[in-house]
């Protein structure tokens, strides 16, 4: 048998370090005069964004003392004490073009420390870690009525669970199933309850032979190149711009922000991480053309990082961290924190950046503008959070 | 009551990799089960037969842990960092080539894919497959994962080496999977220095302390957040782990030190620390600060709770009955955590509960058992250039586990409800496709008996076939086995156990 080698080899070695879902389909009913409904992308950057590498508050003088290897040289404007890591020049030309958000000294009521429990937190919106079987961003569709979803990523990232149309997909090499196999396995998984959802797209996906990984005829290089960051977030866009396509993406970054020893500063693993970040947010906002007017591009991450350097050159669990905000729908751009600086006292048990906003309450202005849910039922149904007077009218 | 055939290859499944054609249980699953586990089984990169595999290239073996690991891992570093000196000589696509040549192909494939193909043959080949799925849980439980400080070569001896104290104490096990290289490096520890030692003090290094070793030590090897420690229990704890590093024979290395872990006392936060409560103090013996502290933790009641639970929810349901977790805590406390022990009473409560509990296979336990169910051997090509044929490891990758690839230290993922997406089950169907075309071609014109009879052993043409039976049977009879195997492995029977 022969196999695309070349292909293949790229695999493991590259592991995933992203991957792509797509859920939210409209219901037939709500396709037409669709088209233009807002669209939302959300990217989750796992490991825990160091909030004050991505957005350093060099107005602080304690900053350098505190951070000695880590504050970036090279800063690109912003308001206030705070510049963007220079890493992040996508985001920085939303923020000239009024397009960016970004919320400092955000996070959960979650102050574990855990990456395990807080990437679960960040996605169920549940502050007790393992205790909800669906997200914040699944229940939301439900909510509004989004019924059906394409999908693509390999596993199902529990911020989506709670649809039961989301659906997952990634780029893929192995032919679909044959016509009568696929019919034979619909039948064979109708009848139990956990595969029957997965049954009917299944006969579906093997007759057209497309959705659920398109098979990709690529070179190594191009596999590779297909399953990056800034390539999914294409793909998304391709999916999310069609009008009957689907209203919500997901892009999940999954490792790579613990940055314990040698985290950089300019450069470095952290600031390849952010590089990674202000990837998608460019191939996505030239993927959606005009629909970039009606687009949000909303950051989640499970804690920031310890405000001062640890031993090792790097940083480690902390508690607040920022969170961007970008697309055209954002009324214009804005640095949002209620900042009280980086002393001692101000900090949560003296070392990491305390919650001052409520992540939940951005991700809930967020749902509202983008799904049309009322404040009142995302609180009973979606997201409990603590609305904050700052974030009243960030977004258009 | 005599337990049926269809249980007895479920609960082989559940516990193991199934029952290749032919292979019977008698009347006591749990005393067959247990038999595997007494000692350490060999492992290697084995053949159906179950010896050694014998064409593999020189050079191409599993590494022990002592100087020679050192030595491998040092040599990684050194041919990297003589590659990227070459860099500006050799011009771009010529670095290319030979990194990929030299660092590449060594490191970044061979290495991954003898330790998977030994992984997957032994488990599929070898003479305990319940002994392996148990390996494979503890390797989950304390991951090691390449991609920290050129580790790559760490990783399998770091899993290899949990085998062989599974027959002892957890207590042991945890001792060895804390302590090996491979953790040390893997969660920074090597870098984890005392901020009043006198490697700190007299400026012999910037370092300091680094937290990732002592948190993951409480929150995912041993207590669990339940237990409710304080991030000043971690902190506190990552003290006592300063000073534990590992010896590599680099520049640094003085005659008559060995290689591998070692504790530096000048590297160590002197004086006392307290976790849970408890102070950690050595005047003459420094190094006993962790051993004790791996004690207490290894007999912590909050420890047992919490791997009782997790077996469980490997092993028997994402919900487990309270009485078979309570079973296996007992075991644990009435044994001081033997772990034979401990995984019998395990296997004694997944039998009794199997009627009411059920498991959804993880993609490489399905692949284990999709081979050896079926009398199939794991894909054997190399990743090589030019050669073809499936390789086992980039499969896995495939269908969403990544050996030895694992994202985040916490694991992958052991819970059902984690495996069950439509992209994942669409993977499971293309690649049973693809593979079941391969073992019918391969097959030739044994093909249809060899499909006919698996199709009889997993829906008993007796026992009221069902659905299962009928449409493989009607595959059959439309002289299509490829469908016909690939129904028996995606058929819902299958997938759970």
């Amino acid at each position: 048998m022969n196999e695309p080698t070349d292909r293949r080899r790229f695999l493991a070695r590259s592991g995933l370090t992203a991957a792509l879902a797509l859920a939210g389909l409209p219901t037939a009913q709500a396709q037409a005069g669709d088209a233009d409904a807002p669209r939302l992308l959300v990217v989750l950057l796992r490991g825990g964004m160091d909030g004050l590498a991505a957005v350093p508050p060099v107005g602080e003088p304690a900053l350098a003392g505190l951070r000695p290897t880590l504050v970036p040289a090279q800063l690109l404007a912003l308001e206030g004490p705070f510049a963007l890591h220079p890493a992040l020049r996508t985001a920085h030309a939303l923020w000239q073009a009024g397009q960016l958000a970004v919320v400092h000294a955000t996070g959960f009521d979650y102050t574990g420390r855990s990456h395990f429990e807080g990437q679960d937190v960040m996605q169920s919106g549940v502050m007790a870690p393992y205790t909800s079987p669906s997200g914040w961003v699944g229940r939301a569709m439900q909510a509004a009525g989004l019924g059906g979803g394409v999908a693509i990523s390999i596993p199902m990232p529990l911020i989506l669970r709670g649809d039961p149309g989301a659906a997952t997909e990634y780029p893929n090499w192995m032919a679909p199933p044959r016509p009568a196999l696929a019919a034979d396995l619909q039948r064979l998984w109708r009848s139990d309850p956990a595969l029957a959802p997965y049954a009917r797209h299944l006969a579906a996906d093997g007759a057209s032979g497309m959705a659920g990984g398109r098979p990709l005829n690529l070179r190594a290089a191009e596999f590779q190149e297909a399953r990056s960051p800034a390539s999914l977030a294409r793909l998304a866009a391709e999916r999310m711009r069609e009008s009957a396509g689907p209203r919500v993406g997901l892009i999940d970054i999954d490792s790579g922000f613990d940055t314990h020893a040698g985290q950089g500063a300019d450069s470095g693993p952290h600031a390849a991480k952010l590089q990674e970040f202000d990837g998608i947010l460019q191939a996505f906002r030239e993927g959606m053309g005009a629909l970039w007017a009606q687009s949000l591009v909303v950051t989640v991450t499970e804690f920031g990082r310890t405000v001062a350097e640890n031993g090792t050159t790097g940083t480690d669990h902390g508690v607040g961290s920022c969170c961007f905000v970008a697309g055209g729908l954002v009324r214009r751009s804005a640095l949002i924190a209620d900042w009280r600086g980086l002393a001692r006292d101000a900090l949560f048990q003296g070392r990491d950046l305390p919650v001052t906003i409520d992540a939940c309450a951005v991700y809930a202005r967020v749902l509202q503008r983008a799904f049309g849910l009322d404040e009142a039922r995302i609180q009973a149904e979606v997201l409990r959070h603590r609305p904050h007077p700052l974030l009243r009218d960030f977004l258009a | 009551m005599t337990p049926s055939p269809g249980d007895l290859q479920r609960y082989a499944r559940r516990v193991g990799v199934g029952l290749a054609p032919g292979e019977r249980i008698d009347d006591d699953p749990v005393g067959w089960a247990a038999a595997q586990l007494r000692s350490v089984p060999p492992i290697g990169i084995l053949e159906p037969d179950g010896r050694e595999r014998a064409d593999l290239p020189e050079g191409l073996r599993l590494r022990g842990s002592g100087d020679e690991l050192m030595h491998a891992w040092q040599r990684h570093m050194d041919t990297v960092a003589q590659v990227r000196a070459r860099s500006a000589s050799l011009g771009e696509a010529a670095f290319r080539r030979e990194f990929t040549e030299r660092v590449g192909i060594p490191y970044f494939r061979l290495e991954p894919w003898k330790e998977v193909q030994a992984r997957a043959t032994t488990a599929v080949h070898g003479p305990a497959p319940v002994f392996e799925r148990f390996w494979h849980f503890w390797t989950n439980h304390f991951t090691v994962a390449p991609g920290t400080m050129q580790n790559e070569v760490l990783v399998g001896p770091h899993q290899r080496a949990l085998r062989e104290r599974m027959t002892g104490s957890f207590r042991d096990l945890l001792w060895q999977a804390v302590t090996h290289p491979g953790m040390l490096v893997y969660l920074d520890n090597v870098r984890n220095t005392g901020p009043n030692s006198r490697a700190r003090r007299e400026r012999w290094t910037r370092d300091s302390v680094n937290e990732n070793l002592g948190r993951e030590l409480l929150e995912l090897f041993t207590l669990s957040p339940a237990a409710g420690y304080t991030q000043q229990d971690v902190e506190q704890a990552t003290l006592v782990l300063t000073g534990w590093r590992v010896q590599r024979p680099d520049r640094s290395h003085r005659p008559g030190i060995p290689l591998g872990t070692r504790f530096v006392w000048d590297w160590h936060e002197p004086g006392a620390q307290t976790v849970l409560g408890k102070r950690y103090q050595a005047l003459f013996k420094p190094e006993s600060k962790l051993v004790e502290l791996i004690d207490d933790l290894a007999a912590h009641p909050a420890t047992a709770r919490h791997l009782a639970h997790k077996l469980c929810v490997q092993f028997i349901d994402d919900e487990p009955p309270a009485e078979a977790v309570a079973e296996v805590e007992r075991a644990w406390q009435g044994s001081a955590g033997h772990l034979p022990t401990v995984h019998e009473a395990v296997l004694r409560a997944a039998w009794r509960t199997l009627g009411r509990t059920r498991k959804f296979a993880s993609p490489e336990a399905w692949f284990l058992q999709v081979h050896r169910c079926s009398g199939l051997a794991p894909p054997r090509a190399l990743p090589l250039p030019g050669e073809a044929g499936l390789k086992t490891f980039y499969l896995l990758g495939d269908l969403g586990q990544a050996l030895p690839r694992c994202p985040q230290p916490n694991g992958w993922p052991i819970r059902s409800s984690e495996w069950l997406s439509r992209e994942l089950l669409d993977r499971r169907a293309r690649l049973a496709q693809l593979l079941a075309t391969a073992a019918v071609r391969e097959a030739g014109g044994a093909a249809q008996a060899r499909v006919a009879a698996l199709v009889d052993t997993h829906w008993p043409a007796d026992a009221g076939a069902g659905e299962g039976g009928t449409l493989a049977r009607q595959a059959l009879a439309q002289r299509d086995p490829a469908r016909a195997l690939a129904l028996v492995w995606l058929s819902p029977e299958f997938l759970w156990s």
